[in-house]
């Protein structure tokens, strides 16, 4: 089921009394399936918390459509069942940890007796159990990002809406935030996540989307994106080298990356066979073949790139 | 309902924080502890028959503490309630408020009544006070006094109003402050319009623009003039004044929840 459904969204803000405009969303359409997590890629000002925001109903679009569950966007009730983390949040620095989750769930419309408890578990689950009585101003970055989190997930929301989540945060922390979210999936919830930080989305992604200049450029689950079709990494006993001449080498296109660790280009089926047969009447024993992978970050550099030398 | 009351109590929560209305409230308490240690020493002249009625001079001593202490607390209450919009517009903060199960119209509510609270508050107090003291100083127990309150109430929602639409406008408590000051000053002018008409020769223009503004603006000055009028039985009330008050009032509060509904943040 898709929860999230965005048919040609184009945002473009006027400025300067109409002068100057700016299209920071350019006939966007993107689905996100329940029980996901989806990473939205971008450079700065690519357009993710644009669209986000216009999500949640905080900017207005200039053309198109967005829905979640299947409702206006801007619907209250909609709203009752959606978490947000804005990227640069900030809380009252006068109130104390607790204070602000209690506020914040107030206005989602939790209850009283209900909430404390919620405050209690979410203040656990990110650690900041310890530091609840203290003011949000002395609070570090990695703290409030936490707290930012559990401020968005005080309602037990269907869908999450992540704005750089990670941000400021140190790789222990990162690595809490990625299991909280991989246990949010298990429990069926949806994840929207937009980031720069492509390690950390590669890690936990189902899907992504690669937003530039208010366009999706590219779409598609992660291992999609990133596997190199006619590429393979071999791992073998011997160094090939010595087994194989220079002839039947380049024959295949192997070459070596590492010690017993060799990538061969095949552009189909056969051609692959064709070294696995050889390797194996020369006795030499496969101990893992595996479809060479791009990073994300490659992935989405040459994207990029790709579409900065088409225009 | 739930709603704009639970940012009522954040923005008074806010402003507590910004010490500011506290002031306000010291400043208040400290000129209730000054009349009540003054009151006594003017019974003899509210008792004598040489300064007047006894009850004038009674409504003398309370229209004078209020509304001293009031011309103080309206520059304070402005200077505390002009970050109330441009805090809120702030990247990261509106966000989270946008993204929570609240109306625009609830949340701009509920920072407009925040100021409005917080002032009524001490407005209660100081004048509850005065009453309180003067009454047993001075036997007089007469409510002639008591719709300064309501009066000042709604001077300060007129000029929370003006705040409010500013800070919307240009996101600045500075200007937003300017702005409602600027408002002040230009009351007692142009309430006095006559009189600078007189020193105008020709001028047709002018005095027609000033005029419009008369008729635009709200009128603090004859605003403030109303208490004094119903304890003295002075005349009867405009209510012309009221009424264009009112409907300034409306006005910009109407285009402030119109801008707010439609705006990107």
């Amino acid at each position: 089921m898709q929860v999230i459904e965005i048919e040609h969204l184009s945002k473009t803000f006027v400025s300067g009394f109409g002068k100057k405009s700016v299209t920071a969303l350019n006939d966007v359409q993107l689905s996100v399936n329940e029980g996901t997590i989806f990473g939205l890629l971008g450079q700065n000002g690519a357009g993710k918390t644009t669209l986000i925001k216009v999500l949640l109903g905080i900017v207005f679009p200039t053309s198109g459509d967005c829905k979640i569950f299947g409702t206006d966007y801007v619907n209250l009730q909609v709203k009752k069942r959606i978490g947000f983390l804005p990227e640069n949040h900030k809380f009252p620095n006068y109130l104390s940890g607790y204070q602000v989750l209690d506020f914040f769930g107030r206005l989602s419309g939790l209850e009283h007796l209900h909430l404390s408890k919620k405050i209690d578990e979410m203040l656990e689950l990110v650690q900041l159990t310890k530091w609840s009585k203290s003011k949000v101003k002395t609070y570090s970055k990695g703290m409030l990002q936490r707290l930012g989190l559990a401020q968005a997930m005080l309602n037990n929301p269907d869908i999450l809406f992540l704005d750089e989540p990670t941000d400021g945060v140190d790789p222990v922390g990162r690595k809490e935030i990625r299991n909280i979210l991989s246990d949010l999936k298990q429990q069926g919830r949806t994840i929207f996540l937009n980031s720069h930080i492509l390690s950390e989305v590669e890690l936990i992604t189902d899907r992504v989307a690669i937003l530039h200049k208010g366009k999706i450029i590219r779409e598609g689950n992660v291992n999609e994106l990133t596997a190199k079709k006619e590429e393979y990494k071999i791992v073998v006993d011997v160094e090939l080298e010595n087994s194989l001449d220079a002839e039947e080498l380049q024959k295949h296109h192997v070459h070596k990356v590492a010690p017993y660790t060799y990538l061969f280009h095949a552009d189909e089926t056969a051609s692959a066979n064709g070294l696995l047969d050889l390797l194996r009447t020369k006795g030499i024993s496969i101990k893992e073949m595996i479809q060479d992978k791009s990073s994300l970050e490659d992935v989405f550099i040459s994207l990029v790139k790709e579409e900065e030398t088409r225009k | 309902m739930k709603n704009i009351w639970l940012v009522t109590l954040f923005t008074v929560r806010e402003s507590i924080s910004k010490k500011v209305f506290i002031a306000f409230s010291v400043f208040v308490l400290a000129a209730l502890l000054v009349a009540a240690y003054a009151a006594p020493m003017m019974v003899p002249v509210v008792s004598s028959k040489a300064t007047g009625t006894p009850n004038n001079m009674a409504l003398y001593f309370k229209m004078g503490t209020a509304n001293f202490v009031l011309s103080f607390g309206y520059l304070l209450s402005i200077f505390a309630c002009a970050g109330f919009i441009p805090s809120l517009l702030e990247r990261g903060t509106i966000d989270l408020f946008l993204s929570k199960p609240v109306s625009r119209a609830q949340l701009l509510a509920g920072k407009y009544f925040g100021g409005l609270f917080i002032f009524f508050i001490n407005t209660f107090v100081l004048i509850a006070g005065i009453w309180i003291i003067a009454g047993f100083q001075f036997s007089h127990w007469d409510f002639s006094f008591l719709p300064l309150l309501l009066v000042s109430l709604f001077y300060f929602a007129i000029l929370n109003g003006v705040v409010l639409v500013t800070g919307l406008l240009t996101r600045s408590s500075g200007l937003s402050m300017m702005t409602a000051y600027m408002l002040m000053f230009v009351s007692p002018l142009l309430a006095k319009r006559e009189v600078v008409f007189s020193f105008m020769q020709g001028k047709d223009f002018l005095k027609g623009f000033i005029n419009t503004l008369y008729f635009i603006l709200p009128k603090l000055h004859e605003l403030q003039d109303i208490p004094q009028n119903v304890a003295f039985n002075r005349s009867d009330i405009e209510l012309q004044i009221i009424l264009t008050s009112f409907l300034f009032l409306l006005v910009v509060l109407y285009a402030g929840f119109r801008f707010f509904e439609k705006s990107d943040y």
